[in-house]
């Protein structure tokens, strides 16, 4: 796999959220389903550096929603993973089925 | 206008996704409200925009170098204005303040004096400022205290090799 093509803990983490979501998160959605899956308080900064990331590296496309009163009169931005995206994801869980293959867990204590 | 003025902060630290952040922020802080009521959404309002600001302005002073530059001025003027008050005393502290800057440059410079520069600077700051003379301890502190942050700041997140 290309370095730029392989994805970081975090982006693994945001594009699944961002799958889980029905492919049509915004920012906030993706930040509030990180919180719920794995306990981590990210700020929505990060949630939206990573996302734009992503777009950069062909995984993600996002579609420009209205602006609204509920928003403070701001536009929003949704996202869904591209076909890219699903490959990432697939290869990147088969490698971890990979490396996972043989070892039991949880692993004992002075095994590394 | 909150989410007017949270779009301009945004735009001025750098953010590109500013528009929707605001609006992400704003439209969350409404749900958050009917939770844990007013002070509760705008105390969390505050802590989001706050982390999102300063990772961007971090960000930005990393990539401009002014995360070396700017804590180094600072401890630059902390000394200047140390030595200016020693030379008018009895210059309790001198000696130790030599140390001191000393063992600040060599934690600067030699990521593995690290600890050692930072027990010197502790202990600098202990004999040169708290038991020595000291009738400027705010400007002081203050210089001293930012310019320490930036620092740690810049160690936590790994950078290396800053001079």
């Amino acid at each position: 796999m290309p370095k730029g093509e392989s994805l970081g803990e975090f982006e693994h983490l945001v594009l699944l959220a961002v799958v889980r979501l029905g492919n049509d998160g915004y920012g906030m959605q993706v930040r509030r389903e990180l919180n719920a899956c794995t306990g981590r308080d990210v700020s929505i900064g990060a949630v939206y550096a990573t996302l734009e990331r992503l777009e950069a590296k062909g995984l993600l496309e996002s579609r420009l929603g209205e602006a609204t009163p509920e928003r403070g009169g701001r536009a929003k931005r949704s996202f869904q993973v591209t076909g890219q995206g699903i490959h990432a994801l697939n290869r990147t869980r088969q490698d971890l089925t990979n490396m996972l293959r043989g070892l039991r867990f949880p692993l004992p204590e002075g095994s590394a | 206008m909150i989410p007017r003025l949270t779009y301009a902060l945004l735009v001025a630290a750098g953010h590109r996704e500013a528009e929707f952040i605001a609006g992400d922020l704003w439209e969350e802080s409404l749900l958050v409200r009917r939770e844990r009521g007013r002070w509760g959404a705008i105390r969390w309002y505050a802590w989001q925009l706050a982390r999102s600001l300063s990772r961007c302005i971090a960000r930005r002073l990393c990539a401009l170098g002014l995360i070396v530059a700017v804590p180094l001025l600072l401890l630059d003027r902390a000394w200047a204005e140390l030595y200016e008050q020693l030379c008018l005393s009895p210059a309790a502290g001198l000696l130790p303040m030599n140390v001191l800057s000393l063992c600040a440059g060599v934690m600067l410079v030699r990521p593995v004096y690290r600890m050692v520069g930072a027990g010197a600077l502790l202990g600098g700051v202990w004999a040169g400022f708290l038991v020595g003379p000291a009738s400027f301890p705010l400007v002081f502190a203050g210089l001293l205290a930012v310019a320490s942050g930036m620092l740690a700041g810049q160690l936590a997140v790994g950078r290396k090799g800053i001079l």
